[in-house]
Formats: C-alpha cells, structure tokens, sequence
C-alpha cells in the first residue's frame, strides 16, 4: 500500500470505519512507515484534543421558554388569521350590499333568491300536509328523523372546525 | 421510567408532561452539536430553543422513534447552517489570526497552558471552513457514526469520510507548535 492511499484513509482508520482487509493493510504499512506513523499520530492527538473539548452545561430553562414561545406564536397566528377573515368579510358583505342596492343585477339576484325561499317553503308545508293525511305517517317521521340528525351532524361538524381554528388555544392536555 | 419510544409516542399523542421529559433528557445533546458548530452560548442556547420548537411542531411526522437522536442532530444542524449563513460571518473567534492559534509553549504553569491548549483547540475549531466543522463536531464531539453524519448533513458517506480527514488535517497544522517555538524548547 503506498503512503498516499494510507494517509488518505487514516481518519477512517482512527474513527474504526474500514473494511478489516483495508484496516490490516494499513496497520502493516504504519509498522514499516515511521513517516505515516507520525502522521497517524499527529490526526490522533487532534481527534483526542476535539473529542475532551468542554462543553458548557445549558443552564436555561429550555421547556419553559419552548413552550411560552409556542403559545405566543399561536396567539400571533390567531390573530393574524382572525384580521383575514374579518378583511375578507368586510370586503365580502361590503361587496353584497353595492350588488343589492346599486345595481340592477343585485335586484335580480335579491328577487330570485326571495323566491326560492318561498318555494322553499310551500314545498315544504306541501309534504307536511301530504304526511299528516297519511294514515301509516312515515313520511313525517323521516322528515323529523332527517331534520334531527341534519342539525346533530352540522353541531359537531361546527364544533370540529372551531376546535381545529383555536390556534390560541390551551396545549394539548 | 419511561424509554424513549414511549416518550416519542406520547408527545405524538400530545402529551405536554412526555415533551417536557424529552426537552430535559436531550437539551444537553442539542445544545453540544450547536455549542461546537457556533462557539456561542447564547446563539447555541437560541439554537437550541429552536430546534425544540421545531420538533414539538413535527414530532408527528417522525416514523421511526429511535432514530429521534439523529433526527435532532439534523434539525439543530440545518439551524446552526442558517444561522451562521444568516449573520454572514464567522463565528466569534477572541483571537484575529490563524497565527495566533498556534499553541505556545512557553509559560510558567501547566495548568495555564492545558487552559491555554483547550481555548486554542476550540477557536482553532471555528476557524475551520462550516461544512468541516460540522463534520468534526459530529463525528468527535457528539459520536455519530459515518453513516449518519451522511444522514444528517445530506452528503455522501465518501464525502463525509474526505471531510473528516480534511478538517483533521487543517485542524493538526493550526494547532501544530511553531518551528521558532520548538527551537526555542531545544
């Protein structure tokens, strides 16, 4: 093995990270070699040096500050998305009231939107009247049925995505 | 006591109690890699701070708990890569030249000089160009084998060895006893 190939290896050496057939030649060419043996014995007093280097002890409390760091950037993001929202809204109902009062397409739309509420409505008091002349009344039963499980679903759906907006909120437990 | 897994698991779950005992378990370990890399207790304290945060926001994301170590190893580094390349300099070095890195052997106490060798050793460390100190403060200050040093800094494993050798190397000739200095012991 020539001195450049076993110079070139001998930080693997020292760190114990070659292969057995490479590590016994090296180990033979360092007896034969006073030169690379100094070598090897210079990058070994250098590794010795790094490795006893001190370290100080981390005396601040990191969870601490970790964790009040945490809660402030959350309150920072609430805010920052509740100023969004109530930009977008305002913009929004701002651009709803224009559409309805000053043009004639808003009057359109306001006319149509009335009367399919009204449709709305007689359809519905249209199957209330059909259900209560039914003599076996089903259809009031999946009406209600259908009604209460409509308004149970939007409740917990509304609570899960306030739940999952509460940026602010307490921590996990 | 709990292991480590477990720890892992529970904070994955949320649990505040398991992050707090996994900050006060692996401060320490952070706070080395940053501490080597930096030179700077207060920007390794920072560091530090830092890198939990980030580990608190993605300790889901973590598939494999015992690789926890190495995956802290990676955030702390990318952070103190950041920061160094952030401030656009060097870390501080009380010392203004290479030269005067050299290790004197003159003075009248041993222990004044093994003070002297350890503060030489250290600036000498950051004096060595970032990705060799990253490398070195892996590997012989907190231990992590070659692969994952490879893992860590997203480089090949031939790359880490070339490095390791390299900064070994630098490190060796800024520390080596001047010529004048030798003479003068004979």
């Amino acid at each position: 093995m020539l001195c450049h190939d076993v110079r070139e290896n001998l930080s693997v050496f020292l760190d114990d990270e070659l292969p057995n057939d490479l590590r016994d030649s090296i180990v033979k060419h360092l007896k034969q070699c006073p030169e690379c043996l100094a070598e090897k014995e210079r990058l070994s007093r250098v590794t010795g040096l790094v490795r006893t280097l001190e370290i100080p002890p981390l005396e601040s409390d990191v969870f601490s500050y970790v964790m009040a760091s945490i809660k402030q950037k959350d309150i920072d993001k609430s805010y920052h998305v509740f100023s969004v929202m109530l930009g977008l809204f305002s913009i929004l109902a701002g651009g709803v009231v224009t559409l309805v009062y000053f043009s004639p397409l808003g009057q359109a739309i306001l006319a149509l939107f009335g009367s399919t509420v009204k449709n709305i409505i007689d359809v519905g008091s249209l199957i209330f009247k059909i259900s209560s002349r039914s003599t076996v009344g089903i259809q009031g039963w999946s009406i209600s049925l259908t009604l209460f499980f409509g308004f149970l679903l939007s409740y917990y759906g509304l609570r899960k995505v306030l739940n999952n907006t509460n940026l602010g909120g307490p921590l996990h437990e | 006591m709990s292991t480590l897994q477990e720890i892992i698991r529970a904070c994955q779950h949320g649990s505040t109690e398991a992050f707090e005992q996994l900050v006060r378990q692996y401060q320490q370990y952070a706070f080395k890699i940053a501490y080597g890399i930096l030179g700077s207790d207060r920007d390794a304290e920072d560091t530090v701070q830092e890198a939990f945060i980030a580990v608190y926001r993605q300790i889901k994301s973590l598939r494999n708990e015992e690789a926890f170590p190495t995956w802290l190893g990676k955030i702390v580094t990318n952070l103190c890569f950041r920061k160094v390349q952030n401030s656009g300099k060097r870390p501080t070095v009380p010392l203004d030249s290479i030269e005067d890195l050299r290790i004197s052997n003159t003075g009248p106490e041993e222990a004044y000089l093994a003070l002297e060798l350890k503060q030489d050793v250290h600036n000498a460390l950051l004096n060595l160009p970032l990705d060799y100190r990253v490398v070195v403060v892996l590997r012989d200050i907190q231990g992590y084998s070659y692969s994952e040093i490879a893992d860590i800094a997203g480089i090949p494993l031939g790359t880490v060895k070339s490095r390791i050798h390299q900064a070994r190397t630098l490190l060796a000739d800024l520390l080596q006893p001047t010529r004048n200095e030798e003479e003068g012991e004979r």
